[in-house]
């Protein structure tokens, strides 16, 4: 019985061939609208999260108490204590980069500028920071004990300095005294986004510990967690095995970023419905139209003696039939529009201004394969029972009426 | 003899109601036996088709009643009418209503399909009723592909191929020339005769009448004359 209500159904939809790929199409937008538009917004959020884990973040950190107000090298712990290498040889840790971070003054023979010191182990950061894809003009700390300076391309500018040039650095070391020292710049980077650029200053971590007198300390570890351990998770067992440190995790330390990232999810789940809602009554629309061209046929069915599930099914499985094609085709025109997209789209035209503030202006577009299975499925969901509805009138109309209307 | 009773209309009345209210049947009382071949006869709006839609359940009467085979209509729910169309009634209508986009054998094996026949009884029945109403090698032509006069056939082939007990025909010789109209109310006055199947028609043409073995005539919605039962 299904197999001849899917074959009369099959061909009730070339029947009018026109009408069928119109609704296929319009299903096929809708469904590729979707798909473009949870990319899209999957690209803000994981490029905001991507800026801010880029800015020297992490998944979690471990600092010092009193550290995260005050970010001075008087709030240090010691790197090779038992406890916290325990802690980092945890199976939750993927990775981790234990810095020293101090707040600076940097001069040329130009300008001063406030800066960020921190001080690397550089392979330790290759994974963990954004360092790991800048590019580099002449190169980077390669250990700890290098003592070359890299900074970035921006403050490199303001500045007036260059690879090879000299530039002198001032911190506050242990006891509050002011330490100083020429570095040589070794690096400029590039950064993406580009107000990092203007933010920190790198040299080998021994070098930072030795100019601050801080010994073998250190005044933070960002940590990467391992895959299925979420960012809450590990700050937590940190916290757990590590009590007198302060563990947090990468939304706790930025606020801003992970707000932004919830807007973004309720502007997404916004546009879903709004695109969704669109959809189902365009559906509902056309396939009551299509039912209503049909009244005559469908009156016959009943006069016939087909059962209304039967009636029922028919006009569900050519509602079944035009979903499945327009959603295919959607989801295949949603993912071509994405990697035709390639690095994501240039906003720079419709953002001078981000531009200037060294935010990011390229948007990735994120395809993510679960959310095409879930939108597909909904989509198919939603117009199913879209379906059911002119099917439903159409099981319930009076045999003669419907098959004596013209 | 006792006649076994297949439509039983008692007090039917059926009034279409909108801006003004017509009634289009009054008070019918009507008794068919089974293996009748019964014609309704009257000029155009005299009630035939409706009454003839009410004995098939296709509408709802403003009043009275109709059993079918013992079973009350009204009494019947959605589902349990649709089944009583499906297992004990076979409908031929004036527009042949056939479903455009599948074949002459398709036409009637989809009904077939929803009696609960396996789609091997299902071919043989289609094509036994198909040969009875000689469309033997046509069973693969689509409607637009066939004459009226082959359509209304397979429209026929459709009714009778579940061996219902009563056929219901609503003008069947009305699209047709009169020699294709005359060769069809033969065949309906075969089947009858064949396989005892009561045959009710609605029809104002002469050539139909002349096979009736029974004409109930109607008038303005109502009943005035009727040459009574007769055994088939």
């Amino acid at each position: 019985m299904l197999r001849f209500l899917l074959v009369l159904s099959w061909r009730n939809l070339w029947r009018r061939t026109r009408r069928t790929l119109v609704l296929v199409a319009a299903i096929a937008a809708g469904m590729a609208a979707i798909v473009v538009t949870a990319a899209f917004m999957r690209g803000i959020a994981a490029r905001t999260v991507h800026d801010a884990l880029a800015n020297l973040l992490g998944d979690a950190q471990l600092h010092a108490p009193g550290y995260r107000d005050n970010p001075s090298v008087r709030y240090r712990f010691a790197l090779d204590a038992a406890d916290v290498r325990a802690a980092l040889d945890s199976p939750q840790v993927a990775a981790y980069a234990a810095r020293v971070r101090a707040p600076a003054v940097v001069s040329s023979e130009r300008r001063s500028l406030p800066v960020t010191l921190v001080g690397i182990d550089p392979p330790a950061e290759q994974s963990l920071s954004f360092l790991g894809e800048a590019r580099i003009e002449g190169h980077g700390p390669k250990d700890v004990e290098d003592t070359g300076m890299l900074i970035g391309r921006r403050l490199a500018e303001s500045l007036g300095t260059a690879v090879g040039r000299r530039i002198v650095l001032m911190s506050q070391g242990e006891g509050n005294v002011i330490v100083d020292r020429g570095f040589r710049v070794t690096g400029i980077y590039d950064a993406n986004p580009k107000n990092l650029e203007i933010a920190y200053v790198f040299t080998g971590r021994a070098t930072a510990q030795a100019l601050l007198g801080i010994g073998g300390d250190v005044t933070q570890i960002s940590l990467r967690a391992a895959p299925g351990v979420t960012p809450e998770a590990l700050a937590a067992a940190l916290s757990r095995r590590l009590p007198e440190l302060d563990a947090a995790a990468w939304p706790e330390l930025a606020p801003m970023a992970a707000g932004r990232v919830q807007m973004n999810r309720g502007f997404t789940l916004i546009w879903f419905t709004v695109v969704a809602a669109a959809m189902v009554i365009g559906l509902v629309n056309t396939l009551l139209m299509a039912v209503f061209e049909r009244t005559r046929e469908l009156g016959l069915f009943q006069a016939l003696g087909l059962p209304p599930r039967a009636i029922v099914l028919q006009v569900v499985c050519e509602s079944a039939l035009m979903l499945a094609a327009g959603i295919a085709l959607g989801g295949l025109l949603g993912w071509i529009a994405i990697v035709g997209s390639g690095e994501g789209i240039d906003v720079s035209m419709f953002a001078r201004g981000a531009e200037r503030a060294g935010l990011n202006t390229r948007l990735p577009l994120v395809f993510d394969v679960p959310d095409l299975i879930l939108t597909g499925l909904a989509g198919f969901a939603v117009g199913i029972a879209a379906g059911l509805y002119p099917a439903w009138r159409a099981a319930r109309a009076v045999p003669v009426e419907a098959i004596t209307r013209t | 003899m006792t006649m076994e009773t297949v439509v039983e209309c008692k007090a039917l009345s059926k009034t279409y109601s909108g801006a003004v209210e017509a009634p289009a049947l009054i008070d019918v009382e009507l008794v068919i036996a089974r293996g009748e071949f019964v014609c309704f006869a009257g000029p155009s709006g005299s009630g035939k088709t409706t009454l003839l839609n009410l004995i098939g359940g296709l509408d709802v009467p403003s009043a009275g009643s109709v059993a079918v085979a013992g079973e009350r209509l009204d009494r019947l729910d959605r589902a349990a009418l649709a089944a009583l169309r499906l297992n004990r009634i076979g409908f031929v209508f004036q527009a042949y209503n056939l479903i455009p986009v599948l074949t002459a054998q398709e036409n009637v094996e989809f009904v077939l399909q929803f009696r609960g026949f396996t789609p091997a009884q299902c071919r043989a029945l289609a094509h036994e009723a198909l040969a009875e109403v000689g469309l033997e090698g046509l069973e693969r032509r689509r409607p637009g592909e066939l004459s009226g006069g082959q359509q209304q056939r397979v429209a026929v082939a459709r009714a009778i191929a579940g061996k219902p007990e009563l056929l219901l025909a609503d003008e069947p010789t009305a699209n047709l020339d009169s020699a294709t109209g005359q060769r069809l109310i033969e065949l309906l006055s075969v089947l009858n005769g064949r396989h005892g199947i009561t045959c009710v028609i609605s029809t104002h043409d002469p050539q139909v009448l002349r096979h009736a073995r029974r004409v109930v005539r109607m008038h303005d919605g109502r009943l005035v004359d009727d040459s009574g039962p007769t055994a088939a």
